[in-house]
């Protein structure tokens, strides 16, 4: 088994307008007030000086990886983590705590977008690596994801020799909680094998890749 | 400016979330206007409009919480003169709310007790990683109607059948009604444990308090 680490720490902090106004429930950006819009940019330029996202992943090689047994038909397994850092998440709580629940909301979903966005450059720059070494790279998986149990966490924290700061509480909470974890399979040709998951039948995420053969719709 | 024309301005403040506004026109009112008529007879009545925009789709949650933020604000200048004449805002309930035991999200639920303190509810933060007999025992101190929990992993929302479970233990289940939120937490969860009410986001949980609150009392 190889275990090659890799860190990054200048990963460009890029939010995306559009994905914070999802995230805080608005259809389009046209139901926006002015001054909602107002509010809306002035947390944006505020929050993004406080987003410090860090990530790194190592790489397993090799099939039936211990405390993998999910995946153990694939032939490596690319582990990662990422963060925002816990600034943003400390802004929030204080907007909030204070009587500025709707700016706090806003600064969390800004962080929320941060993290999913920080975790999509990692996971471009590990299908760029592996890519580039000759490895196919499934889409990524994270634990507490239909099939792969939230303790799954546990397995992927002890493989790494640095956590960018991130600590894992006793009930596999990360924290920062602005902060993700997840798996990528390689494979050689592009079969990443059967994931052993029993709950496709009732997940409603009809275009998973990974969702086993008879329920693929 | 006649009462009725302040009481439309104050509604109109809290409906734009605008706690300039409305801190301002309070301030500018507190001595010659009767405090306890300025929220029942101007911020109430705005606090339902925009409840009743919300339900509509016309307005989000970062509005309702603009207009309880509006309504925080200028309740820290009325409460003095309130307290002073001996006058209460008729209560909606008591509610202990907090983040179940080794659970540290606290984002949503510190939402939702903004909410529903503006809602008119007397509500009661336990934080977060609060063990059951912390819940209990606020609960029992304060006389609450309601309890509370959120959780957001699926490691974390079996503390919030400890709750119940602490209840019934107790004998004393049917004492308070259980509201239990967060990420992971479902309609099937909340009725597996046997919770009385669950919102499935944060606004749900005044619509889901009042209507239990209600109930209860009713009852």
């Amino acid at each position: 088994m190889s275990k090659d680490f890799f860190v990054f720490d200048v990963i460009p902090a890029n939010v995306d307008v559009e994905k914070v106004l999802g995230q805080l429930g608005y259809p389009q950006e046209a139901c926006l007030s002015p001054r909602m819009r107002e509010k809306v940019e002035v947390q944006m330029a505020e929050t993004l000086r406080l987003v410090g996202p860090k990530g790194a992943y190592l790489v397993l090689e090799g099939t039936e990886q211990e405390g993998f047994e999910l995946f153990s038909e694939a032939e490596g397994i690319v582990l990662a983590l990422s963060t925002i850092g816990p600034a943003v998440e400390q802004r929030a709580r204080e907007l909030i705590n204070t009587e500025h629940g709707a700016a706090g909301l806003i600064v969390d979903a800004i962080g929320s977008v941060a993290a999913e966005q920080t975790a999509d450059f990692l996971e471009r720059k590990i299908r760029q690596d592996c890519t580039s070494w000759g490895w196919k790279v499934s889409r990524r998986y994270s634990p507490g994801y239909c099939g792969w149990q939230i303790e799954g966490q546990r397995e992927i924290f002890n493989q790494f020799p640095d956590t960018l700061g991130i600590k894992l509480t006793n009930s596999c909470l990360m924290i920062p909680e602005k902060s993700l974890s997840f798996a990528c399979l390689l494979s050689s040709n592009g079969n990443f094998g059967k994931i052993k998951v029993a709950d496709c039948k009732r997940c409603k995420q009809k275009d998973c890749p990974y969702r086993l053969e008879p329920f693929i719709v | 400016m006649e009462d009725n024309e302040l009481f439309g301005k104050l509604k109109g403040a809290i409906v734009e979330g605008d706690s300039g506004k409305l801190t301002l026109l309070v301030q500018g009112s507190i001595d010659k206007t009767d405090a306890l008529e300025m929220v029942e007879k101007g911020m109430m009545p705005g606090m339902a409009e925009v409840g009743n925009k919300f339900s509509e789709g016309q307005v989000y949650l970062p509005e309702l919480l603009m207009a309880a933020d509006a309504w925080e604000e200028a309740m820290k200048i009325l409460k003095p003169k309130l307290m002073a004449s001996g006058a209460s805002i008729k209560k909606q309930g008591t509610v202990v709310i907090g983040t179940v035991q080794t659970d540290v999200h606290d984002i949503g639920k510190n939402i939702v007790a903004n909410l529903l303190t503006s809602a008119g509810f007397d509500v009661h933060d336990v934080g977060s990683d609060t063990p059951a007999t912390e819940f209990f025992n606020k609960a029992e101190e304060v006389g609450a109607d309601i309890i509370a929990a959120s959780a957001i992993m699926s490691t974390t929302v079996p503390y919030q059948k400890d709750i119940i479970d602490l209840l019934e233990s107790k004998g004393l289940r049917d004492k308070y009604i259980v509201m239990v939120g967060g990420g992971v937490v479902s309609q099937e969860w909340a009725d597996k444990i046997g919770a009385d009410g669950y919102g499935e986001l944060a606004s749900d949980a005044v619509d889901v308090a009042k209507k239990l609150v209600a109930k209860k009392k009713g009852a």
